[in-house]
């Protein structure tokens, strides 16, 4: 198992596509899981999960949707990859959840700048236990940034993950009982459109202490959150590498410059601006006060000729 | 003797002035937002965003009280261009602005109770007010309330047609503005079309004779009220 593992593990370092070879076969080890951490197969199983005092929240933690688990980042992987040792009988082994791999197993090198990031950040610092990369980032449904396939895919994704603790509802949460949340439409009130702008950005774009321009895992609260309406309405915006970054290049290559890829999607004022229609518009404008001007100097020399 | 007419009523002349107002801070604003950037702000982009969405509002009031006093009052007659000889006219009142004026020669078209405006000015201001404005206010709104936009044109955000037609008819709006004010320069005095506008009396001094001779047969059919005439009337007002 740990070889069919390490083969594809490999084949991604390599930076290649899984051949469909070794799709199908993840995709059979995978069913085999599937057939009971499914709906169905959790449904055919609940009278045996409740003699196991199994309650029906806990049952929901073992549900993995295939169809969302198959489109997520870690959807060509096999279950067993992260869920090691324990798993392969049934019932699991009870020790088994203790030998599930931490994220940081695979994305070691990201780690060492998103542990600093993240201790930094207000989770970090309001909750000292309990708070892990699974709070936010749901294993079997995440999908990154750059896989997605659209930035608004990406927005509705990533502001769901806040909204899953941060609901509009001041109601506080089961990490922090004793915290009420203020409600949000009443601390984004200066935010003009927040509606359009929860639409169109991601909490983070805001709610981070990003030194330069990329993301950061350092999350912060609305006292330290950006207000700098023109990190993103600008020809410059923090969006262009941010929410956009994997398509920045491709566009610099195509067209020359980086406004629509935005443009295509969502209309940001400052941001999507077409700089051949800008340069032309600048040319025009000056043309039509030279020729103003040139006309006005003639009037004024003939003034001159007729008052002598 | 000065020859004057009362082209500009109150609620005209105070319409006029709010619009400028109003288009300036328009232009200065909608300038500083759409060039945004962190070097670059006439005004800090939150603040620009306030004053253009209320500036817009109050353009779209005061364009709703125009129509309103243009319809009551008949000024809406005065934009309607005749079709006869049309481009004919049309080619005489851009040759004196950009030649005959150089010459020395008289204005085609003197403005009168009767005809305020040459037949350039119907021309434009026709386009401006009645297809531009419109426009400019409509996509205006659409930005406003942005949930009223398509949310895809063709594929692209529904938003973008909006914007590139708000920018468009801005940015012709503000060339139009500068032609305004340049042209407005060409009365006898470069004060003249000014002191019009501000005090609603338009009026030709005696010494614009060479201005008056080439269209006086004309003029005298199209001006019923000299300003002595109407101050005998009692509509009041002054002239010069």
């Amino acid at each position: 198992m740990a070889t069919r593992v390490t083969r594809a593990e490999d084949s991604r370092a390599e930076g290649g596509a899984l051949s469909p070879e070794m799709l199908a076969e993840i995709s059979r080890a995978n069913a085999i899981c599937l057939d009971c951490h499914s709906l169905v197969g959790l449904e055919l199983r609940l009278q045996e999960l409740r003699t196991l005092e199994f309650s029906l929240e806990r049952a929901e933690e073992l549900l993995v949707e295939p169809g969302a688990f198959e489109l997520s980042s870690h959807g060509e992987m096999k279950c067993v990859s992260c869920h090691v040792k324990g798993f392969d009988e049934h019932p699991h082994d009870s020790e088994a959840r203790e030998e599930i791999k931490w994220c940081d197993d695979c994305h070691t090198r990201a780690f060492l700048v998103i542990e600093e990031q993240f201790f930094d950040s207000v989770h970090a610092r309001q909750f000292e236990k309990g708070f892990s990369c699974s709070t936010c980032h749901d294993p079997h449904r995440f999908l990154s940034r750059d896989q997605q396939p659209s930035a608004r895919a990406a927005v509705n994704q990533d502001n769901a993950m806040c909204l899953t603790c941060h609901e509009d509802s001041g109601a506080s949460h089961e990490l922090a009982p004793q915290s009420r949340q203020p409600l949000r439409s009443v601390s984004h009130a200066w935010l003009p459109n927040p509606d359009l702008h929860w639409e169109a950005a991601r909490c983070v774009e805001c709610h981070v202490n990003a030194e330069g321009k990329l993301l950061s895992h350092e999350i912060v609260d609305s006292e330290r959150a950006k207000r700098e309406c023109v990190a993103c309405h600008s020809s410059e915006a923090d969006l262009l590498v941010r929410l956009y970054k994997h398509r920045v290049g491709e566009e610099r290559e195509s067209a020359g410059f980086m406004n629509s890829i935005i443009l295509n999607e969502s209309y940001i004022v400052g941001a999507t601006r077409n700089q051949v229609l800008d340069e032309l518009s600048v040319l025009f404008a000056v043309l039509v006060l030279s020729m103003f001007s040139s006309h006005a100097l003639v009037r004024v020399a003939r003034w001159g000729w007729r008052q002598r | 003797m000065s020859h004057g007419a009362y082209l500009y009523p109150i609620w005209l002349r105070i319409w006029h002035l709010v619009n400028a107002l109003l288009m300036l801070a328009l232009i200065g604003t909608g300038i500083s937002l759409h060039f945004a950037s962190s070097s670059f702000a006439l005004l800090r982009f939150e603040h620009a965003v306030t004053v253009h969405n209320v500036a817009g509002l109050g353009l779209a009031l005061s364009y709703a009280y125009f129509l309103v006093g243009s319809l009551v009052s008949g000024n809406l007659r005065h934009y309607i261009p005749k079709r006869a000889a049309l481009f004919g006219k049309l080619r005489s009142q851009v040759w004196f602005f950009c030649v005959g004026s150089l010459l020395g020669e008289g204005p085609p078209h003197v403005p009168s109770m009767e005809s305020k405006f040459n037949v350039l000015q119907q021309v434009t201001y026709l386009l401006v007010m009645f297809l531009a404005m419109p426009l400019l206010i409509g996509s205006g709104i659409l930005f406003l309330f942005p949930e009223l936009a398509p949310e895809k044109v063709m594929g692209m955000s529904g938003l973008l047609p909006v914007a590139v037609l708000h920018c468009v008819i801005g940015y012709l709006l503000t060339l139009f503005l500068v032609g305004h004010i340049y042209l407005a320069t060409f009365g006898a005095s470069l004060a003249e079309h000014f002191r019009a506008i501000s005090t609603g009396w338009h009026v030709s001094p005696p010494e614009r004779e060479w201005a008056l001779a080439s269209s006086r047969a004309t003029a005298s059919k199209m001006r019923p009220n000299s300003a002595e005439e109407v101050a005998d009337e009692g509509v009041g007002g002054a002239t010069e």
